[in-house]
């Protein structure tokens, strides 16, 4: 019997806890139906005690955001936290396809209980992480898994990005990295709660600090100082301060009532990525529906009107998930 | 729109390298695949509880070392103790003739002899899932 299709059985599943409903009701979720997660939030009692933490990791392939994270899963763990990681890998814009390889770095988890490792590819979103991941991140909350770490190549537009899905978020450089700092936008920058400066093995990791600090210093004085920390993942060194910082930032937010900030923003992204998931498959069914004929004669506002009223009709683009 | 195909390419055993693996993995992802790799020397359980959390439809495993007379048996035993229903599973790599009907016998759908090209293994795949390749 395949689970997808018999979602009573699936919910069933999920609340006694089997992983393997909840594998595929993330498949489902992922392929937009939205509404199953609505289903299991009212029907499974949500743990109330435990505030979600969402920690994103972004920084230009290579940097070692892998290799961090599967280092950071370890004094998590041990603090006896079920830990989820969204592993966002870009989708080919030629194939459609993706090579999801993060996990390489962190398989060792694959037989710990307490860690579930999912990699998602972004397919037609282009802000770095897909358009439903929000909802396969309530769906990990919905499960019971204490911590999410997403990890994602920060080279999105800020569109729907990662940091307005987490509640902190991680921006890894390492030295000698292109043009150094320059090459991320101001908004990255600006918006990154913690700096980790990987690879710190390598030369150029204190020329890096001071780069950050320089940069840093003309920004406006806020109540949270984004810390700027070296790491070597490889060699676990630096990885107990950043802990340390992350929790220090979990509890600046919790205490400044930002936290509820960062999880209204998160609902709002969360209705825009489905808009946008249903919309762009709308779109693309219309337009490929327009006869040549039909494109050349239609002015602009027809076309706009043709193309609102299927995506309000629903006939095209609707979700298929089986 | 359709459920897109996702597929594990798995390397079980102690292969030091994994260039093929690798270049099957690119060949599927052109074909409009979502590929996940493991990378090296997973155990059974860690191919099969990947194969569960990543949702996969299918397992490719790859292996040099001859060990597969051993671990494949193992990782279709997992597969069934957890009741990953419907995976679909395929082999590739350094695997002697002689071998394949006992490997077929134990639910490996295929196997894909040294030298096959890379075409060859999307076509299969698009010959088992039609409507999703
Ligand atoms: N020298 C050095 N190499 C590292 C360090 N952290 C990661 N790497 C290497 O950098 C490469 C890319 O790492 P990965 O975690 O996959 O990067 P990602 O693309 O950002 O996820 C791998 O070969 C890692 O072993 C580090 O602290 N020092
Ligand atoms: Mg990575």
């Amino acid at each position: 019997m395949d689970l997808r299709s018999n979602v009573d059985t699936l919910i069933d599943r999920f609340k006694d806890g089997d992983k393997m409903a909840l594998a595929k009701a993330m498949t489902l979720v992922e392929n937009g139906a939205s509404e199953l997660v609505d289903r299991i939030k009212s029907e499974k009692n949500m743990k109330s005690e435990s505030e979600p933490w969402i920690i994103g990791i972004t920084g230009a392939p290579g940097v070692g955001k892998s290799t961090l994270i599967d280092k950071l899963i370890d004094p998590f763990s041990t603090d006896n936290k079920r830990v989820f990681v969204f592993a966002v890998d870009p989708t080919s814009k030629l194939s459609g396809g993706a090579i999801l390889g993060d996990r390489v770095r962190m398989q060792r988890y694959a037989t710990n209980d307490n860690v579930f490792i999912r990699s998602v590819a972004t397919r037609g979103s282009n802000g770095g992480v897909s358009y439903h991941l929000i909802d396969m991140i309530d769906l990990a909350l919905a499960f019971g898994y204490d911590i999410v770490i997403v990890e994602t190549v920060g080279a999105g537009q800020i569109d729907l990005d990662i940091f307005d899905i987490s509640d902190t978020t991680v921006l890894v450089l390492m030295p000698e990295q292109g043009d150094g700092i320059q090459t991320y936008k101001a908004g990255m920058t600006e918006m990154a709660d913690i700096f980790v400066i990987n690879k710190a093995d390598k030369r150029g990791a204190d020329k890096m600090v001071e780069q950050l600090r320089v940069m840093m210093s003309t920004r406006a004085v806020r109540k949270w100082q984004s810390p700027i920390l070296k790491v070597i993942s490889t060699e676990n060194v630096g990885i107990d301060i950043l802990v340390k910082e992350l929790k220090r930032h979990r509890r600046y937010l919790l205490s400044s009532k930002k936290i509820k900030d960062r999880e209204r923003l998160r609902k709002l992204m969360k209705v825009k990525g489905n808009m946008l998931a249903k919309f762009e498959a709308s779109l693309s069914k219309t337009l490929e529906g327009l006869s040549n004929e039909e494109l050349d004669s239609l002015n602009r506002h027809e076309m706009y009107i043709r193309i609102l009223k299927n995506f309000l009709d629903g006939k095209e683009g609707e979700d298929e998930c089986q | 729109m359709k459920r897109k195909l996702r597929v594990l390419i798995a390397k079980p055993g102690l292969d030091g390298h994994d260039r093929g693996a690798k270049v099957v993995a690119h060949a599927l992802k052109d074909a409009g695949i979502e590929v996940i790799y493991t990378g090296l020397r997973q155990t059974p359980l860690q191919i099969v509880n990947t194969a569960i959390q990543e949702d996969v439809d299918v397992i490719g495993l790859s292996i040099l070392s001859g060990a597969h007379m051993r671990l494949f048996p193992e990782i279709m035993k997992l597969l069934k103790e957890k009741k990953t229903a419907g995976i679909l599973v395929f082999a590739g790599g350094v695997i002697p003739e002689d071998d394949i009907p006992k490997l077929n016998e134990i639910g490996i759908q295929h196997v894909f002899t040294p030298g096959t090209p890379t075409d060859e293994v999307v076509s299969f795949l698009k010959n088992k899932f039609p409507d999703r390749v």
